[in-house]
């Protein structure tokens, strides 16, 4: 679980996120939502320790993260990133192993129960029929979903997901999500998904925090934060929020120009 | 030849050596069987006997041995020795740029190893971990660093006899071209071109280099005396004012000819090109430190002054 | 056949090492039966002097500079494509070949003095030489406590070329001849006898050593220095490590044989096209593979143009390249790197 307090974050002088207040529960799915450049990857960024923390206090499991060696900080947070840079010469299982960095020595010696890890995250992301396949050789959604699994054999109570289905076609789009709340639910994780899809955050999180210019504009249910005002004053488009035709979360209509 | 030459000549070179500080050579009697000399990087040098199997690292040194004598002595030459025309027939041991072959050099198994200024000093090094004698003849600054190269090499070769005709022989050439000049006023200035790939920037010797110590002794002017170094760079408008009576093409050897001059950019109006005073000149005479020095002396007079000496 | 052999990538390329390492030494300008050369290595019979001489003076140490510099040269040339993730990565990338050559050339133009020094002037010039510049180069592209790795590059350019002018600009104003230095920039200048290799084995060792054991560490960097970071790794750590072990490979690799060109960019490629990028698997392969590489182009620099020596650099280029070419072409069309 995460609880973070009074965040200031900044690049040079520029400030990205001002005193942000966040709360994460294990076996929660929290979406974090908001429009281009109000600072999302930032605060992912912040949560794992890649980049410093100008203000304020983030919390992983009851432990102050400033405290924490790298090593420990990636036993406790494991990042799913936007983009992968998956080295096309290895194999999907050579990529998934490279997960279980945190838990191996120097020379990266991999162990029985690293093994079974990796090959029950393979499994989890259905993936294990092509462990052998080179990471060079796989479709987006495929290597999105060797992202997760290396995440998911890094065995960490956090997963942290960056726009995880920014270049996926419809079909992955739900699968790797319909993964990612399953994990949290299964597996108890505390699993935060920035995404851009108002919709798709309404469908697969349980609570979601809007974040506007680097603060947090509305925190709750999709039902609290999914609503015709705060998004008009947050996007600056008149849209409009109808109940879902089929579940009970609201729905985001974008209108035409 | 009379007692009295000889040992007039071996005062006279001793007592130069003294005032100038050169590398000494400490002079042997002829009775003594082990020879012992401080080389150029101040080595005592030492051998038993006169050596036999000698193994030449220069052309200057291939030519001094021959010319004392002391070519049927000699086992092993570098490639760029290639005068007397009897050196080409002796074994080849690599290039000093390239790569000289220490497999060939002790496969000759020779007992002295005459070694240059051109010679890398790592190598001095290595050939002596081989186990080999290796002597560094450093260069002469004049002509009697010269004459004293010769009495070492011929020390260490038991060629002293040989040796002192030679010297007595080349002092005497050296003396009669000092004779022809005497009372000759003209200093014709010379320009000795070394390479002229840029022609607006050529490369000639500098001060205190033997080509200008050697121009000046043929009565000459040396155009590049106010630059420093063998090799130094002179712009064409430097030339232009200094305007050269004679231009000698050092670089003749390597395809530059007496018409080609006057195509480069302002080098027609130089006096020399328009007098047609450019002349090839046989580099190898010059700079290696060997007794075609007197050789390039001669030629050089006839050049610069034809109606004292021909 | 060739199954087996690809397979097997440690045991092909020890025996190809083995291999080199014999036919090294056992060809050279003068002719020494092979048969007697073998009997004499183990211990058999006993060469006369001159024979003697040339096996264990002159061959036998030439040829382990040789194997060692290739070594060296392929194994740092790995790592630095790792740490860069940059195909176009060799050891010179960030200033040890130019920071070597201004070294040497600066020693030779000025034609240092015969002390016990002195005849060492070159290659110690040019060790340090290479490490003063890494140095400047790594405090140059330091932005804080992180050093950017497209940072580096471009200080290690722009460093390397104002090294490179210096050096042309002392080789064309320098009292001696340019020759010397221009066969050592070729990497016409191995130094022969026991006391260079003694001398460059500690730096070689100690880099190789840590060099081979990073390969984990440099494969976990090919995701990236970010995601790196957030597995746990101390990035600018592991980095200092890597550059530091690399470069003295390299460094001692180009004071005591000159610059050898090639022999780190190619093989590490050639060896990632047949056996992958895993770099526990591809540092040692480059080790072995580098010298057998160059004990196979030394071995053709000295015998083709006998008695003269054609500079190792050279040959290199010359063979090299086609060779890499014909391997890019048979390798499946997309570059598995």
């Amino acid at each position: 679980m995460l609880t973070i307090r009074s965040l200031v974050v900044a690049y040079e002088k520029n400030e990205v996120l001002h005193s942000v207040d966040l709360d994460l529960a294990s076996g929660e799915v929290l979406g974090l939502i908001g429009p281009n450049g109000s600072g999302k990857t930032s605060l992912i960024r912040a949560i794992s320790g890649v980049v410093k923390v100008k203000q304020g206090n983030i919390q992983i499991d009851g432990r102050d993260l400033s405290t924490l060696s790298e090593n420990e900080r990636a036993r406790l947070i494991s990042v799913v990133p936007q983009s992968a840079q998956l080295p096309p010469a290895f194999t999907v299982w050579e990529c998934a192993a490279l997960g279980r960095t945190p838990h191996l020595n120097w020379l990266g010696q991999l162990g029985a129960k690293d093994d079974f890890k990796i090959e029950e995250a393979l499994k989890s992301c259905a993936i294990l029929g092509f462990q052998e396949r080179r990471a060079g050789e796989l479709s987006g959604g495929e290597q999105q979903r060797v992202l997760l699994a290396r995440a998911l054999a890094q065995d960490c109570p956090n997963l942290l997901m960056d726009e995880p289905t920014a270049h996926l076609d419809l079909h992955h789009q739900a699968a790797l999500l319909g993964l990612a709340r399953r994990m949290a639910k299964e597996q108890k994780l505390a699993v935060l998904i920035a995404m851009h899809d108002l919709n798709l955050a309404a469908l697969y999180a349980d609570r979601l925090a809007l974040l506007v210019d680097g603060q947090i504009r509305a925190i709750g249910t999709p039902a609290q934060v999914l609503t015709t005002e705060v998004l008009q004053s947050a996007y600056h488009v008149p849209l409009h929020v109808h109940p879902h035709p089929q579940y009970d979360v609201p729905w985001v209509v974008l209108p035409r120009e | 030849m009379k007692f009295n030459t000889l040992f007039r000549t071996i005062l006279l070179i001793t007592s130069l050596l003294a005032a100038c500080g050169a590398p000494t050579a400490e002079p042997t009697a002829a009775s003594d069987t082990s020879i012992s000399l401080t080389d150029g990087l101040n080595r005592t040098v030492s051998l038993a006997t006169p050596a036999e199997h000698v193994i030449s690292l220069a052309p200057s040194n291939t030519e001094i041995l021959f010319a004392i004598d002391a070519g049927e002595q000699v086992v092993g030459r570098d490639a760029a020795s290639d005068y007397p025309a009897e050196a080409l027939s002796i074994t080849d041991i690599g290039d000093t740029y390239a790569g000289l072959n220490s497999e060939i050099i002790v496969s000759l198994q020779p007992d002295l190893v005459l070694a240059a200024e051109i010679t890398p000093v790592e190598y001095v090094a290595e050939l002596e971990q081989l186990g080999l004698t290796v002597f560094w003849l450093a260069n002469p600054t004049d002509l009697d660093g010269l004459y004293t190269n010769l009495n070492i090499v011929a020390q260490l070769t038991g060629r002293e006899v040989e040796a002192i005709a030679l010297i007595e022989s080349l002092q005497g050439r050296a003396a009669t071209v000092e004779a022809a000049l005497a009372g000759v006023t003209e200093k014709p200035t010379v320009f000795y071109e070394l390479d002229a790939t840029d022609s607006s920037a050529p490369w000639t010797a500098g001060g205190g280099t033997f080509i200008d110590l050697l121009i000046t002794k043929a009565g000459g002017q040396n155009a590049g005396a106010v630059l420093d170094g063998d090799y130094a760079q002179i712009s064409i408008e430097e030339l232009l004012v200094q305007n050269p009576d004679v231009i000698l093409l050092g670089d003749a050897a390597y395809g530059v000819t007496v018409e080609s001059i006057a195509a480069r950019a302002g080098w027609d109006q130089l006096a020399a090109v328009q007098t047609g005073q450019v002349f090839p000149f046989d580099d190898n005479l010059v700079s290696r430190p060997g007794p075609r020095l007197i050789d390039a002396l001669e030629q050089l007079v006839r050049l610069l002054h034809p109606d004292q000496f021909n | 056949m060739r199954t087996f052999l690809v397979k097997r990538p440690f045991f092909l390329n020890a025996c190809l090492v083995a291999l080199t390492l014999l036919l090294s030494v056992a060809f050279g300008s003068v002719f020494i039966p092979p048969k007697d050369l073998l009997s004499a290595l183990l211990g058999q019979i006993s060469l006369d002097q001159t024979n003697a001489t040339i096996l264990y003076e002159i061959r036998l140490p030439h040829t382990l500079l040789i194997a060692l510099t290739g070594a060296a040269l392929a194994t740092s040339g790995a790592a630095y494509q790792g740490l860069f993730r940059n195909p176009l990565a060799d050891p010179y990338l960030i200033g040890v070949a130019s920071g070597a050559g201004l070294g040497a050339v600066l020693v030779m133009a000025r034609n240092w003095p015969a002390t016990p020094l002195g005849y060492y002037a070159v290659p110690a010039a040019a060790f340090l030489g290479a490490l003063i510049t890494v140095a400047a180069v790594y405090s140059i592209a330091r932005l804080g406590k992180t050093v950017p790795v497209t940072t580096l590059i471009l200080a290690g350019v722009a460093l390397s070329s104002f090294a490179t002018a210096l050096s042309s600009f002392f080789m064309l104003y320098s009292e001696n001849e340019l020759r010397r230095a221009l066969a050592w920039l070729l990497g016409g200048a191995a130094l022969s006898g026991w006391p260079p290799v003694i001398a460059m084995l500690p730096y070689v060792a100690v880099g190789l050593s840590v060099l081979l054991l990073s390969g984990h560490q440099l494969n976990v960097l090919q995701l990236g220095e970010e995601p790196a970071q957030q597995l746990g790794l101390p990035v600018e750590r592991v980095k200092v490590l890597l550059i530091v072990a690399a470069s003295l490979c390299a460094a001692a690799a180009v004071a005591f044989s000159g610059m050898i060109g090639f022999i780190g960019l190619i093989i590490p490629h050639a060896l990632r096209l047949i056996w992958g990028a895993d770099h526990r698997r591809l540092l040692p392969l480059s080790l072995l593979g580098g010298a057998s590489a160059l004990l196979l182009a030394d071995l053709l620099a000295r015998m083709l143009f006998a008695p003269e020596v054609l500079p190792v650099g050279i040959l290199t280029a010359l063979a090299g390249v086609p060779f890499f070419l014909w391997l890019l072409r048979r390798a499946k069309a997309q570059m598995y790197w």
